[in-house]
């Protein structure tokens, strides 16, 4: 088949083009392993709350101090709808969904998964010090604009006070940090 | 079947069939009805997420979202669609409409499902909008009404395949079909694709609904994009068909390459299911290795597929442009072209903003890591606007120009309107799509009702930008609206109550009839001597045959390489890479 000079060229540029951005997504990928949340954990959308991972919402640490967050997505609400987080340092969030397909989205960060029932996703990052809007990305019934939570991160010493100065080991720390203190309960 | 329900075009000199163009008529005016009504949803929609207006109620807002993707996604552009592959299996090789009974019956179907969904969606009975991600639960009825459609669409796709094997058997054309043709085959073929993953999910669905069956949510994504995306590329399939029969209309393009195009349209068919997994990047239920392949390398595949026809479309018409002897410098084949000519003008700017808007942005987050700033912000429908608003439906529209008297032998309506209409809608898209694109930068979710939060126990705000933002999206909004129903406007003006097209004398020009048709673009007397000069070498600064095509082609690409790398520095604010 014949092929002019200047398709050649051309589709040689495209195929160097696209190469470099596969480049790019390998780098992201291998290089700094860089993903979105692919984590493959199944749950039983019935029993969700009196599964032992989700019984209790919140944040905790694990026996090696590693910082985790537990959410339950419901229409149309977040269970917890505020979270508090020690800054610049990797949280890492577990969520699923006990009635229909929902989007859990950190604005403006890498925060972002879809969370369906039947399945637990997760994702680690990482967050400097701010309040975060978390919103319900994926539309879930006509009240999905009211899904909406909070996140607050704080600095590490004041978190880790706020944490250890409580027994229970999943407190979300919030009355201890938050002006708006007495959403706590919910 | 004997030749006297044919009538030979007076313009073209193809031959055309009856039944066949009553069905084409049939698709036509039904798909401009969808298209009325989702244009109304538009507007609606535009006026509600400016917060400053909000005009609709929260449920109404969600009912009438499902109804604007409903209307304008699958009832507009497969309606157009059917008519297109009835057109290009009969009209563009003249050959005959195979058992046009079932033809209408199909048509029945369709309209029929139609009405269902319609019904569903405006008494509240549907509240799932376009996606119905399962475990939403809608009426059965709505979901039988999505079957039938797609039943009635894939019996149409069938008949497709029958009047081109009868038309070879019948020896309506020598050789190979016509790219134009081809470029439907393999709309057609991924068609079929598409519409079985419709039924591997619609089905299940529907018993679902019934509650005779579970269905996993993560699944239904999965088999429903097979369906949502692969649909999208039917779309590109038919307008890049288009693309070559409007460059060929108005401006005598040439193929420069038919087998490089051809071979374009098969990357289409081979790659574009797999593609389909960039709406799931961000989903729990596959690992990263799956996610890459599937929206890389099989995506990128089909994405050359587009490279090549974006060079070669405007090489094409570039060349033929210089053959008909507008030959000075790099660009006179443009400032010369028929600008005037609704059917050109849209042709150049649904290259140009499927291209640089919609191409660029696509590409970009559908990457495996930059999609997770980007997923189900408004920066999707940004994209996909530029692609299926700004690409598809402009070039459906041009090519509405030319059916009306090409099909319905009438005048097209409100010329002065008509000439301008391709402007208005294109520029309102351009405002529309980019501005939806800067709101989604940042964050603000698609398909939301309230991005005040107004019932939220806490205060939280976006930046003061995205309400001037949103405020731009309206307006742009407002004018493609505006341009969408002066499309209908002339289209129903003209089908219905139309001036009959009468005799076309070339060369004098006609109100109401595209100047491809008056003065049909035919290459100068010295053409082979053009074509000779054209490609000597080192000629225009060795640019080659169509010097004015390789600069935009370079400035194209240079966007898009810095546009995706930016993408990369934005999403390393986020996460420090390395």
């Amino acid at each position: 088949m014949k092929i002019h000079l200047y398709e050649r060229v051309w589709i040689g540029a495209s195929v160097a083009m696209l190469m470099l951005f596969f480049g790019s997504i390998a780098v992201g990928a291998v290089g700094s392993n860089r993903h979105p949340p692919s984590h493959i954990e199944t749950i039983d959308p019935t029993g969700v709350l009196s599964d032992a991972r989700f019984a209790t919402q919140g944040v905790r640490t694990d026996d090696a101090g590693r910082v985790h967050a537990w959410i339950v997505g419901l229409t149309f609400v977040w269970l917890p709808a505020e979270l508090v987080v020690p800054a610049d340092t990797p949280v890492t969030f577990h969520l699923t969904s006990v009635d229909v397909t929902h989007g859990f989205s950190i604005v403006r960060t890498n925060g972002q998964t879809m969370v369906l029932p039947g399945y637990v996703s997760q994702f680690t990052t990482t967050f400097a010090e701010g309040e975060y809007l978390i919103a319900c990305n994926e539309y879930c019934g006509l009240g999905h604009h009211d899904m909406a939570a909070k996140l607050h991160v704080v600095p590490p010493e004041q978190w880790r006070q706020a944490t250890t100065s409580r027994e229970a080991p999943d407190t979300t720390g919030l009355a201890a940090l938050t002006p708006e203190g007495s959403h706590a309960g919910h | 079947m004997t030749d006297s329900n044919f009538r030979t075009c007076g313009s073209t000199g193809l031959k055309v069939h009856g039944p066949a163009e009553l069905l084409i008529k049939a698709n036509a005016v039904v798909s401009v009805v969808a298209l009325l009504i989702g244009a109304i949803g538009a507007v609606l929609l535009v006026l509600t997420r400016w917060q400053a207006v909000h005009l609709l109620s929260a449920p109404w807002y969600y009912r009438i979202l499902g109804v604007h993707g409903m209307s304008m996604l699958i009832f507009f552009i497969i309606f157009f669609e059917m008519a297109v592959l009835y057109f290009a299996s009969t009209v563009v090789i003249n050959a005959r409409q195979v058992m046009p009974k079932l033809g209408w019956a199909s048509f029945g179907l369709m309209v029929v499902g139609a009405v269902m969904v319609e019904v569903m969606m405006w008494t509240g009975k549907a509240d799932v909008l376009f996606t119905s991600y399962v475990p939403l639960r809608a009426d059965p009825l709505f979901y039988l009404g999505v079957i039938l459609f797609a039943v009635g669409a894939l019996i149409v796709t069938s008949m497709f395949f029958a009047n081109l094997v009868v038309a070879k058997r019948e020896k309506r054309y020598e050789g190979s079909v016509p790219l134009v043709t081809f470029g439907a085959v393999a709309a057609a073929i991924i068609a079929i694709i598409t519409l079985l993953h419709g039924a591997a999910i619609y089905i299940p669905t529907f018993l679902w609904s019934l509650g005779l069956m579970e269905v996993d949510a993560q699944i239904y994504r999965l088999i429903w994009w097979g369906l949502g995306h692969s649909s999208q590329q039917i779309n590109v399939a038919a307008m890049v068909a288009i693309w070559y029969m409007l460059g060929a209309l108005t401006v005598g393009a040439v193929v420069i390459n038919e087998k490089i195009s051809r071979l374009a349209f098969v990357l289409y068919i081979l790659f574009i299911s797999m593609a389909s997994a960039h709406h799931l990047l961000v989903d729990p239920g596959m690992g990263p290795t799956w996610k890459i392949v599937n929206t890389s390398y099989f995506m990128y595949m089909a994405v050359l597929a587009s490279m090549i026809h974006g060079f070669t479309v405007p090489a094409g018409m570039e060349l033929g442009q210089r053959l008909r002897g507008f030959t000075s410098g790099l660009f006179e084949w443009l400032r010369k072209a028929p600008w005037s000519d609704p059917g050109f003008s849209s042709l150049v700017f649904s290259v140009v903003v499927f291209g640089f808007v919609g191409g660029i942005t696509g590409v970009t987050i559908g990457t495996e890591q930059i999609n997770i700033i980007v997923h189900n912000t408004l920066r999707v429908p940004g994209h996909f606007h530029a692609t299926v608003v700004s690409g598809t439906a402009m070039a459906f529209m041009g090519a509405t120009y030319y059916l009306i008297p090409l099909i319905f032998r009438k005048r097209v309506a409100f010329w002065g309107l008509a000439k301008i209409q391709p402007y208005l809608f294109a520029l309102g898209m351009l405002i529309f799509t980019m501005s939806m694109t800067f709101a989604g930068s940042f964050g603000v979710p698609r398909r939301h009702w309230d991005i005040t939060f107004s019932q939220a126990p806490f205060g939280i705000e976006f930046s003061p930008a995205v309400d001037l933002l949103l405020g731009i999206v309206a307006l742009g909004g407002l004018m493609a609206a505006t341009g969408a129903f002066i499309f209908v406007a002339i289209a129903v003006k003209s089908v219905f109550f139309g001036e009959p097209l009468g005799e076309i004398t070339r060369g004098t020009a006609m109100v109401g009839v595209p100047a491809g048709l008056t003065h049909p673009p035919v290459h100068s007397s010295n053409v082979d001597e053009l074509n000779a000069e054209l490609h000597q070498p080192g000629r225009s600064w060795r640019l080659g045959p169509a010097p004015g095509t390789v600069v935009l082609v370079g400035v194209f690409l240079l966007a898009f390489v810095v546009y995706f790398f930016v993408n990369w520095k934005v999403l390393s604010f986020v996460w420090k890479i390395g």
